[in-house]
C-alpha cells in the first residue's frame, strides 16, 4: 500500500484555476483592499490625495453623543445606542436594513413553509403548481419592482382602489354609528409615506419566496415517515402531529433559509435604489445604498463609505455566527 | 375516505387561492398595460379597462430602442450562463473527485466566499476593473462569471457529482478518458438537473443584475433590458402604462428560458432547485 | 494543428481582454477628431443632442462627437460622472448641471479667455451673464452655459372653470401682477369638494419639492444661504412668513395643497395633467409633457406672485464643459463643438421644441417670438426676475434636511411656532457647520 502522503499532488488541479483565479482577483484581493480603504482618506480621483487615517473613520461611525431631545423624538435605535449617533444617517440606514431584513425573512419563510406543506402530495396538478409557486422567484428583479410601485400606487393603483372598494361596501354599515362613515378612514400611502413604505417593500419580497419553497419541499419529502406513524397510533391531531414531528425535522432547511435570508436582505440593494423618493423621508434608505451614496456622491468619501461597507460585513459575519451558534439550541438534526 | 377527498379539495381551494394571489400583481399589471393613459389616471380609479389598447405594448417597444436592451441583456447573460456553467462545473468536479494537498483549505475558502457580501467588494472591484481599462465594456459583467461563476454553483456541482457512483468514471477512465471528457461526455449529462438549474439560476441573475452595468456601463446604447426599463422610469414614469408594459415584454425571455430549464430539471428533481438564489438575488 | 488552434483561440481571447486596456493606457493613441460627449436627460433630450451633433459633423467634417446618453437625472448622471472620472474614462465633453458643476468643477479644464481669437468659443457679452458667472470659478470660465429654465406657475383652466361653476361666480385667472394675498385667495376658491362627500376632488396647488417653493420663500424677502452658498441665511421675519405660508397651504382650516397620500409625489405630473390639482410650479420642462397630453389652450403659464411688490424666480442653467485631461488637438475640437453648441444654429436646434430656454441672448429674444401668444414666451420675460440658487457642496444635504424638517411641521398635530422651527433648522447637525462662517466646512475624504 503506498503511503497517500505521495498519492496527491501538490499543487490543485488545472481544473481548479478559473474559480481559484476568481476567488482570488475577484473576493480576496477587493476584500484587503476595501479594508485599507477604510483606514484612508481619498476622495477618489487623484491617488496622491489619499491620507491614512487609521481607524478615525470606525470612531466617527461608532461615536454616540448625549442629546438634549425629548425621549419620544427619539427613533428607538437611538435609545439602544445610548445618545444621538454622530452619523445618524448611517444609523438610520442601518436600522431600516435591519427592520427589513427581520420583517422580509420570517414572513417570506412562512408563506414558503405553507407553500410547500400545501405542495407536497402526490395528487394531480402538482408539477404546474409547483412551477407557479416558483414563478415570481425567477421574475424578480427591476421589472416586478416596478410592476409593485404600480400596485402600491397610493391613488391609482389595485391595493389602494381594492381597500376603497372594501370601505364603500362596509360604508352603510359604520354610518349606523357615525356620521361620516368611512370618508376619513386612512388609505396607506405605501411607497410615498415614511411609515407605510417598509410594509410595502416587505409584502414585494414575500411574494419572491419561491426558492425556499423547494428547500422545504426537499426536507418535508426526506421527513421520517416512521415517526408520523408512531404518532398516528398514539391518536395525536395532525396539527400535533405537524408541531411535534414534522417541524423538527425542518428545522435544518429551516436554518439554511433563514441564514441566506438575512444575509440576502441585509445586502438588498434594488428596492432601496428603485423606490427611494423624497416622501419616504430616508425610510427606505438601506445601507447598502448609503454606502453606494456615500462613495459616489458629494463630498466623496471612499474610505468612508468602505468602513461602512467592513462594519456592515462584520455585522453579517455575527449574524451568521449567532444564528449557527444558536441553532444547537432549535435544529433537529436526524441521526 | 370521505374526510380525506375533503382535504384534497381544501388543498386546491388553498393552492387556487395560493398561487392567484401570487399572480395577482401580474395580472393587475397586464390590465394597466393596456389601458389608454387617460384612463389609467381616471378618477375614481377603476382597475379595469374600458377598451384593450394593445398599441402600449408597441409603443413601449418603439419609443425607446427595447429591443436593442433585450438584445443587449442577451448577449450578457447567455455569455455568462456559459461560462458560469463551464467553469463552476469544472471547480465542483475538482472538489468531488480529485485530490491534492491542503484540499481542506480551498474547501474552507469556498465556503468563506459564500458569505462575503458583494458590496463590500463593489468599490476595489470597480477599481480594478477600472485600471484594466474595461469600463464601458461588457468584460465586467461577463468574465466574472468565466471565473468560477460563483461559490454556490460549485457547491451545488460538488454536491451532485459526489451522488454520482465513481463506477461511471472509472469505467471512462479504464478507455483512457482524460477529466476533461470524464466531465464533460460524463458527468454533466448525468447531472442534467443540476446544470439546467445553474443555468437557469445564472441566467435569471444576469438578466435580472442592475447594480454592475448601473456602475460598469455609460452609454445607454450599451444598456441591459434591467438598466433599460429604470431609464423608463426615470423619464416616462408618469406614462405608467408603457412602463409596466415595457416591464412585462423584459419578462417574457425569462418565462421562456424558465419554462425551457424547468423540463431538464424536471419534475422529480425539482427539489434540486434548492438552488437558493434568493442569496444572489439582490446584489 | 491542434496546438495552433488553441494558440489562435488563446490569442483572440487575449486579445478581446486587453485590447481596451492597452488602448486605456495609450492616450496619444487616440484619434483627436473623435471626441465623446455626455448629457442627461429624456429621450426627448438625446434626440435633440442627436441632431445638433449631426448639424456639427455638416459644419465640421473631420470631426466625430460620439453621444453618450446617459439616463436619467442630475444624481444619477452626477454619480456616472464621478466614476467616470474616478475610472480615467470620462467622456471628452459633457453637459452638467449648475447645481453639480461646484463639485465637479476641478475636472474641468478652463475655456480660453476670448482675447484668444482663434480658440475661444465664448463670446461673453452674448451669452446670459448670470449663466456665465455660474460656471466661473477662481478667475477662470470652466464651463459655457448652454440652455436653462425658470420657475413659474402653470394653471389649468378647466380647473377655474369646474370652481366658477361650483362658486357660481366666474373666477379670474391669474393676472400677470398678482399678488401673494391674491395667489391665496385665488387657491381658496380653486379648492373643491365637488361631489360634497367631504374630501377635497380639486385642489389648487401643489409643489412636488422643497426647492420647488424656493420662488415663494424669495418672494417673501427670505434666502437660505448667501451668494458664497457657505452661510445660512434662513432665519428671520421674512423667513417666517414663508413658512406660516407654507403651513397654510398645507393644513386645515382652508388648506389648499394635497398631502402626499392624496397625490402621489412619484406621478407628480399627473395631478395637474389630469385636473386634480389646478396649479403648480415647474420650469420649460414641463411643457413637451403637457403638449403631449393636453391641448395648448387648457393651460397657461402665469408670474409668480409678489410680496410687497417683489417677485423672484429660481433659474437654472446646463453649461458644457471640456475634461481637464484633453491633449491640445482635442481641447481645439472640443473649442469647436462648444461653440457651435453657443452658436445661434446650436441654440435654436436645442430650444425649438421648448423644453428649455437658449442661453444666448439673441436667441433668447428669437425664442420669445417664436412662441409668442404661447406660454413658452412667458419663460423668457420672466427672466428679468430670476436668479439662481447658490451653489454649494451641501446642496443636497440641504435640500434632504429642509424636506424632513417641513414635512414634520406640516402635520396637522404640530403645533410649533414658525420661528421654533427656523432655529431648530439651524441648529441641525448638517445645517450648522453652514451656520459659523468663521468655520468652512473642510471637503470631506
Amino acid at each position: 500500500m503506498r503511503n497517500p502522503r505521495h498519492r496527491f499532488p501538490i499543487s490543485p488541479p488545472a481544473f481548479l484555476l478559473p474559480w481559484l483565479v476568481g476567488v482570488f482577483m475577484l473576493a480576496g484581493l477587493p476584500l484587503t483592499a476595501t479594508i485599507l480603504l477604510s483606514c484612508a482618506q481619498w476622495d477618489g480621483v487623484d491617488f496622491s490625495s489619499a491620507t491614512w487615517v487609521g481607524v478615525r473613520h470606525y470612531q466617527e461611525l461608532t461615536t454616540v453623543e448625549a442629546t438634549s431631545d425629548p425621549a419620544q423624538n427619539q427613533p428607538w435605535s437611538w435609545a439602544l445606542l445610548g445618545g444621538k449617533p454622530r452619523d445618524a444617517l448611517f444609523v438610520r440606514s442601518m436600522t431600516n436594513s435591519l427592520n427589513f431584513a427581520c420583517l422580509a425573512t420570517p414572513l417570506s419563510l412562512t408563506v414558503a413553509l405553507f407553500l410547500a406543506i400545501l405542495l407536497n402530495a402526490r395528487l394531480a396538478g402538482m408539477t404546474a403548481f409547483r412551477s407557479l409557486a416558483y414563478l415570481p422567484h425567477v421574475l424578480g428583479g427591476v421589472a416586478t419592482i416596478l410592476i409593485w410601485s404600480w400596485v402600491f400606487n397610493p391613488t391609482f393603483g389595485p391595493v389602494n382602489v381594492t381597500i376603497r372598494f372594501a370601505y364603500d361596501l362596509i360604508d352603510p354599515i359604520v354610518r349606523i354609528f357615525n356620521d361620516r362613515g368611512t370618508v376619513d378612514w386612512l388609505l396607506p400611502g405605501w411607497l410615498t409615506s415614511e411609515t407605510w413604505c417598509m410594509p410595502a417593500v416587505v409584502c414585494m419580497h414575500a411574494w419572491t419566496a419561491g426558492a425556499s419553497v423547494f428547500v422545504f419541499l426537499a426536507a418535508l419529502q426526506g421527513t421520517d415517515p416512521d415517526a408520523h406513524g408512531a404518532a398516528l397510533i398514539d391518536g395525536a391531531s395532525r396539527w400535533r402531529r405537524f408541531w411535534l414531528i414534522t417541524l423538527p425535522q425542518l428545522t435544518p432547511a429551516i436554518l439554511f433559509n433563514l441564514v441566506t435570508g438575512l444575509v440576502a436582505s441585509m445586502q438588498s440593494f434594488n428596492y432601496s435604489y428603485l423606490l427611494y423618493n423624497r416622501a419616504q423621508n430616508d425610510g427606505l434608505l438601506f445601507v447598502v445604498l448609503h454606502i453606494y451614496r456615500s462613495a459616489f456622491e458629494p463630498p466623496y468619501r471612499l474610505g468612508y463609505a468602505s468602513a461602512m461597507a467592513c462594519l456592515l460585513f462584520v455585522i453579517l459575519l455575527a449574524f451568521t455566527a449567532l444564528t449557527f451558534a444558536s441553532s444547537k439550541r432549535w435544529v433537529h438534526y436526524a441521526s | 375516505m370521505q374526510a380525506e377527498s375533503k382535504r384534497t379539495i381544501l388543498r386546491y381551494g388553498l393552492l387556487v387561492l395560493a398561487t392567484s394571489m401570487l399572480a395577482a400583481p401580474l395580472l393587475a399589471a397586464l390590465l394597466v398595460a393596456v389601458m389608454p393613459i387617460e384612463q389609467v389616471y381616471a378618477l375614481p380609479a377603476n382597475l379595469v379597462p374600458e377598451r384593450v389598447d394593445w398599441r402600449n405594448f408597441t409603443d413601449a417597444a418603439t419609443r425607446l430602442p427595447f429591443l436593442r436592451f433585450i438584445a443587449n441583456s442577451f448577449v450578457v447573460s447567455v455569455s455568462a450562463v456559459i461560462g458560469a456553467v463551464l467553469t463552476s462545473a469544472m471547480a465542483g468536479y475538482a472538489f468531488a473527485r480529485l485530490h491534492w494537498k491542503g484540499k481542506h483549505a480551498y474547501v474552507a475558502v469556498l465556503i468563506a466566499s459564500l458569505v462575503i457580501p458583494a458590496q463590500i467588494l463593489l468599490i476595489p472591484q470597480f477599481l480594478l476593473f477600472s485600471s484594466l481599462g474595461w469600463i464601458n465594456t461588457y468584460k465586467p459583467l461577463i468574465v466574472p462569471a468565466w471565473l468560477g461563476g460563483g461559490a454556490f454553483n460549485v457547491f451545488l456541482f460538488w454536491q451532485f457529482f459526489r451522488t454520482i457512483p465513481r463506477d461511471f468514471d472509472d469505467a471512462a477512465k479504464l478507455d483512457g478518458a482524460s477529466h476533461w471528457i470524464i466531465l464533460t461526455r460524463v458527468m454533466i449529462p448525468m447531472a442534467m438537473p443540476v446544470t439546467a438549474t445553474v443555468a437557469l439560476l445564472s441566467f435569471v441573475y444576469h438578466w435580472q443584475d442592475f447594480q454592475k452595468p448601473l456602475i460598469y456601463l455609460s452609454d445607454f446604447r450599451t444598456y441591459p433590458v434591467a438598466l433599460g426599463l429604470r431609464m423608463y422610469q426615470a423619464t416616462s414614469g408618469s406614462w405608467i402604462n408603457l412602463v409596466i408594459a415595457a416591464s412585462l415584454i423584459a419578462l417574457l425571455p425569462v418565462l421562456v428560458v424558465f419554462i425551457i430549464a424547468q423540463h431538464h430539471i424536471g419534475p422529480a428533481n425539482a427539489a434540486l432547485a434548492l438552488g437558493d438564489a434568493n442569496e444572489r438575488d439582490d446584489d | 494543428m491542434r496546438y495552433l488552434a488553441w494558440a489562435t483561440v488563446g490569442t483572440l481571447i487575449c486579445f478581446w481582454l486587453f485590447a481596451d486596456t492597452v488602448k486605456h493606457y495609450s492616450p496619444h493613441q487616440r484619434n483627436p477628431n473623435e471626441l465623446r460627449f455626455s448629457h442627461f436627460g429624456t429621450y426627448q433630450d438625446y434626440e435633440t443632442w442627436a441632431q445638433l451633433i449631426s448639424a456639427f459633423e455638416r459644419e465640421y467634417p473631420g470631426v466625430t462627437i460620439s453621444q453618450e446618453y446617459v439616463v436619467g437625472w442630475y444624481g444619477l448622471y452626477d454619480r456616472k460622472l464621478r466614476q467616470q472620472y474616478l475610472a480615467n474614462s470620462e467622456p471628452h465633453l459633457a453637459l452638467v448641471q449648475a447645481i453639480s458643476f461646484h463639485a465637479l468643477a476641478n475636472q474641468f479644464a478652463p475655456l480660453p479667455v476670448p482675447t484668444d481669437t482663434e480658440l475661444s468659443p465664448l463670446e461673453p457679452y452674448a451669452m446670459d451673464n448670470v449663466a456665465m458667472q455660474l460656471y466661473r470659478k477662481d478667475n477662470a470660465q470652466l464651463a459655457m452655459p448652454v440652455t436653462g429654465g425658470n420657475l413659474l406657475i402653470y394653471y389649468n383652466k378647466k380647473c377655474f372653470a369646474r370652481a366658477s361653476a361650483l362658486r357660481g361666480a366666474p373666477l379670474a385667472l391669474p393676472s400677470d401682477n398678482w399678488t401673494m394675498d391674491e395667489f391665496e385667495s385665488t387657491a381658496r376658491a380653486l379648492t373643491c369638494d365637488f361631489d360634497n362627500d367631504g374630501k377635497l376632488d380639486q385642489f389648487a396647488f401643489w409643489q412636488p419639492r422643497w426647492v420647488y417653493y424656493l420662488p415663494f420663500v424669495w418672494s417673501f424677502g427670505a434666502d437660505v444661504l448667501d451668494e458664497s452658498g457657505e452661510q445660512w441665511l434662513f432665519c428671520g421675519e421674512a423667513a417666517s412668513t414663508a413658512i406660516d405660508f407654507y403651513r397654510r397651504m398645507r393644513v386645515q382650516p382652508n388648506r389648499y395643497s394635497p398631502d402626499p397620500t392624496e397625490v402621489s409625489q412619484i406621478i407628480q405630473d399627473v395631478g395637474f395633467i389630469t385636473g386634480r390639482t389646478a396649479m403648480c410650479v415647474n420650469g420649460p420642462w414641463f411643457m413637451p409633457t403637457l403638449n403631449a397630453t393636453i391641448d395648448q389652450d387648457e393651460y397657461g403659464v402665469a408670474d409668480i406672485p409678489s410680496w410687497k411688490g417683489q417677485r423672484q424666480t429660481r433659474v437654472t442653467w446646463d453649461g458644457i464643459a471640456a475634461s481637464r485631461r484633453l491633449s491640445p488637438s482635442e481641447l481645439a475640437n472640443a473649442m469647436k463643438f462648444i461653440a457651435f453648441v453657443g452658436s445661434p444654429e446650436g441654440q435654436r436646434v436645442l430650444t425649438r421644441s421648448a423644453r428649455a430656454i437658449p442661453a444666448r441672448i439673441s436667441e433668447q429674444k428669437w425664442f420669445a417670438d417664436e412662441h409668442r401668444n404661447k406660454p413658452a414666451a412667458h419663460f423668457i420675460d420672466a427672466l428679468s426676475y430670476s436668479r439662481p440658487e447658490p451653489q454649494s457642496d451641501q446642496f443636497r444635504v440641504i435640500d434632504r434636511i429642509l424636506n424632513q424638517h417641513l414635512s414634520e411641521f406640516v402635520t396637522p398635530t404640530n403645533t410649533m411656532a414658525a420661528a421654533e422651527l427656523l432655529s431648530q433648522l439651524a441648529a441641525d447637525p448638517a445645517i450648522a457647520p453652514l451656520n459659523r462662517s468663521t468655520d468652512k466646512s473642510k471637503p470631506g475624504n
